[in-house]
């Protein structure tokens, strides 16, 4: 009897482990209204044989950190809603919960035949995406977030995440008043800097020359209540603005600038509304915009193999002022219209390198 | 000292208090366990479900009150099944610990997703209000520290002084120290061991549960994903770096708690490299556990 109680109480846990992994999928199944009989993605399996309800199938493998991340997940998925509910594209949705299941479920989607074209999410996939490609030279294969350029059946979508960040660091330039800019970091690497602390302080400083950039790090992308004491300290250390770009943890600046008051710049999807008062406008990738327009041109048979850069020209970034009680004066508003078309035009350089950051500063000087 | 050195220190202070609370509840519920013969692993997954039910509680009432105990409740639910485990079933300890901890991160993304759709992060709620005592808020450094006092801290201040007497100065202490130190002497003597250690675990749930909602409700008002981040697994190491006892764990959270607040004012100067100013939270408590004195609990290493 023992025994059979303590079985069934390891087979409940085992159930719920998995029903955190791939329960939320099926929760969403049935959120986004139904073009057609069969949804496929109510089967978790790639493997499952699917009734071909639909002329064009896709099917998209999110990155580890799966659906409800308010980032690319999240971003790209709702491309793939906009993709089935205006283009009546089928789609098969596969989270995966760890790295290693990556090449397993890329084959498996390949052999199957069925898709027209298999979508991997963030750079993490890229390895295993080349490898299954190469092993079926006739599927087609997308990825957001990478730069692999040179295989006939892949097309790689970058979104520049350092535009997005010049952007970001030009509104702090332009509402700081002690000229010092905090951002709180998740944790640090080369391509934190890179992508983000390097752009970021170049566009502070191309309309405010005496801004100074610093930046602390909780060492986690989930610890909020850490996110809140770094953002605390930054404060004291006279940063009046402060950017987030560490996923979870950045939700304790927000709390932070509520009790201190001073104003925050969300990263990486609508943060507004955390707290209206004082958060100046968000940045926003455009994974969504990007996995449709790919789906679209694959359908018309017109997708180019190669990489794709989404920057400001091609609608994968920007930023929006949406839900923010922030006035932003109508000067700012155009010199921001005015930076951005810049930035299109090549005459403002956004840096992606430690080592571009002078040059680049000296040469957006005076636009 | 000029004033803004002096607002500097205040700060400091100030952020070492908000790392000290969870921690040090996290801490003496590892105390409760520990004292009665269980290494209380399941800490981390009891703090992170009483946060989620702090704001869910919360989020249904707008009363943060209401959520505190129902983020209790549902604490103390998840330490008994772990007590179920572990004593009824003698399951080992540290494999109960590890499911439930990896139970606990599902199910609050599970539930995360159920109630407002999003695996990420909940809805704001209403938090509770700090207490403001305005009349010392212009005193330099005390004021930066107790001018606004989260009611928690009152609540694990009081219990730390009511644990103190209970452990060295009750029956019931006496008893539950029998019974981790040697539960078959403790059963001769007539202690009912089983029903000990299940009271000690309830006990150690609330105190958890205390410290993950104080992250979630008074902290930051909203629930994240993880937001626990391993701090159960901090106090428990607290707990053992104070000899299981409330004046060893005061000190071990003021010290942990110092550390982290000064890696956060010391990142991003002086050019030191950022992964090892934050190496040094848990460089200086390895190194305070190394010179600290023998373990006077008389818990024995075997236990781990």
């Amino acid at each position: 009897m023992k025994k059979l109680i303590a079985l069934l109480a390891a087979v409940l846990m085992m159930l719920s482990l998995l029903a955190g992994c791939s329960g939320p999928t099926q929760g969403q199944a049935s959120e986004p209204p139904a073009g057609d009989t069969a949804a496929p993605e109510t089967t978790p399996s790639p493997t499952v044989e699917q009734p071909a309800a639909q002329d064009f199938k896709v099917a998209i493998v999110l990155a580890t950190g799966g659906l409800g991340d308010g980032s690319y997940n999240d971003s790209v998925y709702e491309g793939f809603v906009k993709a089935k509910d205006e283009l009546g594209v089928d789609f098969q949705l596969v989270e995966p919960a760890e790295v290693a299941e990556l090449q397993g479920d890329f084959v498996q989607l390949a052999k199957s035949g069925e898709y027209d074209l298999i979508f991997g999410v963030g750079y993490e996939c890229e390895e295993y995406v080349v490898a299954t490609a190469e092993q079926f030279p006739d599927q087609k294969f997308v990825i957001m977030d990478s730069t692999v350029a040179d295989h006939a059946n892949i097309t790689s979508v970058q979104i520049s995440g350092p535009q997005m960040c010049f952007i970001s660091g030009v509104i702090a330039g332009m509402y700081t008043k002690s000229n010092k800019i905090g951002i709180m970091g998740g944790v640090e690497g080369p391509a934190m800097v890179a992508r983000c602390i390097v752009p970021f302080t170049a566009g502070a400083k191309l309309v405010n020359a005496d801004a100074e950039v610093v930046v602390k790090y909780s060492g986690s992308w989930s610890d909020s209540s850490a996110g809140k004491e770094i953002a605390l300290a930054l404060y004291q250390e006279d940063c009046d603005v402060i950017m987030p770009y560490a996923g979870g943890s950045g939700l304790g600046v927000f709390t932070a600038a509520q009790e201190k008051g001073f104003y925050v710049i969300g990263a990486g999807g609508n943060q507004n509304s955390l707290a209206p008062e004082l958060t100046i406008a968000s940045g926003l990738f455009f994974y969504g915009n990007m996995a449709f327009y790919c789906i679209q041109q694959a359908m018309a048979g017109t997708l180019e193999s190669g990489l794709k850069q989404a920057g400001l020209a091609e609608n994968g970034v920007g930023y929006t002022t949406e839900g923010s009680n922030v006035e932003m004066s109508q000067e700012n508003t155009d010199r921001l219209a005015d930076i951005k078309q810049k930035i299109i035009d090549g005459v403002i350089i956004v840096p992606e390198s430690e080592d571009a950051l002078e040059s680049a500063i000296a040469n957006n000087a005076g636009h | 000292m000029d004033a803004q050195m002096l607002d500097n220190i205040g700060s400091l202070l100030a952020s070492t208090v908000n790392i000290f609370i969870p921690i040090t509840f996290a801490a003496i519920a590892s105390c409760f366990s520990a004292r009665t013969g269980i290494i209380n692993m399941a800490l981390d997954g009891i703090m992170l479900v009483s946060a989620f039910f702090a704001v869910y509680g919360s989020y249904l009432t707008g009363n943060a009150w209401f959520g505190l105990g129902l983020g209790i409740v549902a604490g103390v639910a998840i330490a008994l099944f772990f007590s179920v485990i572990t004593i009824k079933f003698r399951c080992s300890q540290a494999l109960a610990g590890l499911g439930i901890n990896m139970l606990a991160k599902g199910l609050t993304i599970v539930l995360l997703q159920a109630i407002w759709n999003a695996k990420g992060k909940s809805a704001i709620v209403e938090g509770i209000d700090v207490i403001r005592f305005d009349a010392i808020a212009g005193v330099p450094i005390l004021g930066s520290i107790f001018a606004q006092i989260p009611p928690l801290l009152i609540v694990l201040v009081a219990s730390l002084a009511l644990v103190q007497v209970v452990f060295f100065r009750t029956v019931f202490g006496l008893r539950m120290h029998v019974t981790g130190e040697n539960p078959v002497a403790a059963r001769s003597l007539g202690i009912k061991v089983e029903r000990m250690q299940y009271v000690c675990m309830i006990i150690s749930g609330v105190f958890a549960s205390l410290g993950g909602a104080y992250l979630s409700i008074c902290d930051v008002s909203i629930f994240s994903r993880d937001m626990v981040a391993g701090r159960g697994f901090i106090g428990m190491a607290v707990a053992i770096f104070g000899a299981n006892q409330p004046v060893g764990c005061i000190l071990g959270g003021l010290l942990f708690g110092f550390a982290q607040s000064l890696q956060y004012r010391l990142q991003g100067g002086a050019g030191i490299p950022t992964q090892l100013v934050q190496m040094m939270p848990y460089v200086l408590t390895l190194v305070a556990l190394a010179f600290s004195k023998k373990d006077t609990s008389g818990l024995t290493e075997s236990r781990l």
